[in-house]
């Protein structure tokens, strides 16, 4: 019987048999503009809220300020969950010292002191650019987020930017290392003013999912998914 | 037997989730909606979902009420007003669903509202006002994928279907194809 981790992100679970597998890695790919943040955040908050498990997130790419303020207006007060030491955002712009080494013993050490049982790196491309070359981030990737965060009972989600317009990823084999592969499309429609939106799980192990594309939208409590929708361009 | 009437024959002696696809000429399409919704609403005493791509919410609320038809009892999926208004006013009778170019957002909004509509137990419709204006904004194959969509989910919710197209606006094989999908096939001129 595989332990799941439920989401948060409504009527995503129901395409998964119930949650995301307890200690797994999952990357979350998609362009700019299709919700992997907000997807990410649900998991952490909902993670943090609804089920006491405390969250990291682990961020290349954007401040404490600019994501707090952001994930705020889908209803996410992750400043509350800090005081609560339930969350932690650790701003990882600046690179520092080794980096491999200084990375992996700094988020190590907030997954311990926190107990955290869920973890998200936003994003694999920053990872490789922060540690300053692709052989660097694999070995990152496979060492911290495999191994080490599965022996301590990490579930984690790993961002991953697709340029707009492109479909492929797996830039240093992430897709390969993951046990799952979740990608977020976005069909820009010319006369509409809300494009559509799509999730695809390519691959999840230890779980029978969904083979369709599912249309999700972007309400005020973040990323909505109906299962039984359907894609139709 | 042509207009009304034909459309009261079919619709009263068909079973729960008949699909309808009724088809008007443009001079004769505004009237005969209106007066449809009247029958299905006063006479036939059914609740409903309205799904407009021609038409405003406001603008329908007004030309129903003025016809004594109670449009509390009708839950609006308006596909025109954003196109024009980026952010509608929420009310809880509407479900504004982009544009007739997003089937996709069309189809989830189509889900929303039957599944608020299966709440009642009294027999429940789906008005579409009209199949052809899709054909502006999307691929013929994809109109086709849309209806069957659409029919498929409202049998499947066991809703009554009416799905108006003018005939003029649509080429014959989509009609064809339209109507293989549905059970009755009315012309109202």
């Amino acid at each position: 019987m595989v332990t799941r981790k439920p989401t948060g992100v409504s009527g995503f679970d129901e395409l998964i048999q119930g949650g995301l597998p307890a200690t797994s890695l999952t990357l979350l790919a998609g362009a700019p503009g299709t919700a992997k943040t907000t997807f990410s955040s649900q998991f952490l908050y909902y993670g943090a809220t609804d089920h006491k498990e405390p969250g990291v997130y682990v961020s290349f790419s954007e401040d404490r300020a600019s994501y707090l303020l952001a994930m705020r207006q889908f209803g996410m007060d992750f400043e509350n969950l800090e005081k609560k030491k339930m969350f932690k955002f650790l701003d990882m712009l600046t690179p520092r010292g080794s980096i491999v080494r200084e990375t992996t013993n700094i988020i190590l050490k907030e997954v311990e002191s926190l107990k955290a049982k869920r973890l998200v790196v936003d994003s694999f491309n920053a990872l490789s650019i922060g540690l300053r070359d692709p052989a660097s981030a694999r070995i990152f990737l496979h060492f911290v987020l495999v191994k080490i965060m599965r022996a301590l009972g990490t579930t984690t989600i790993l961002i991953s930017e697709i340029p707009a317009g492109e479909l492929k990823t797996g830039m240093a084999g992430e897709a390969f290392l993951a046990d799952g592969l979740v990608i977020l499309h976005y069909f820009p429609k010319t006369l509409d003013p809300s494009s559509v939106r799509a999730v695809e799980i390519r691959k999840m192990r230890m779980t029978k999912h969904t083979e369709r594309m599912v249309p999700f939208e972007i309400g005020p409590n973040g990323i909505k998914i109906q299962p039984q929708a359907e894609l139709i361009l | 037997m042509t207009g009304i009437a034909a459309a009261r024959e079919v619709l009263s002696k068909g079973s729960k989730g008949q699909v309808s696809l009724m088809l008007v000429s443009s001079e004769n399409y505004s009237r005969y909606t209106l007066e449809l919704i009247k029958l299905l609403m006063n006479e036939m005493k059914m609740r409903g979902v309205y799904l407009t791509v021609n038409k405003p919410y406001k603008q329908l609320i007004q030309g129903l009420s003025k016809i004594g038809v109670d449009t509390d009892k009708i839950l609006f999926i308006d596909c025109i007003t954003k196109l024009a208004v980026d952010e509608p006013s929420p009310n809880e009778k509407i479900i504004f669903a982009g544009s007739p170019g997003n089937l996709t957002q069309m189809g989830m909004a189509i889900n929303q509202a039957s599944m608020k509509l299966k709440e009642s137990n009294e027999r429940g419709f789906l008005f579409f006002d009209s199949m052809s204006t899709l054909l502006l904004y999307n691929e013929t194959k994809t109109v086709a994928k849309f209806a069957h969509f659409l029919v498929t989910r409202l049998r499947v919710l066991e809703l009554d279907g009416i799905v108006f197209a003018v005939e003029k606006d649509m080429d014959r094989e989509v009609i064809r194809a339209l109507a293989q999908f549905c059970d009755n096939m009315v012309n109202l001129d």
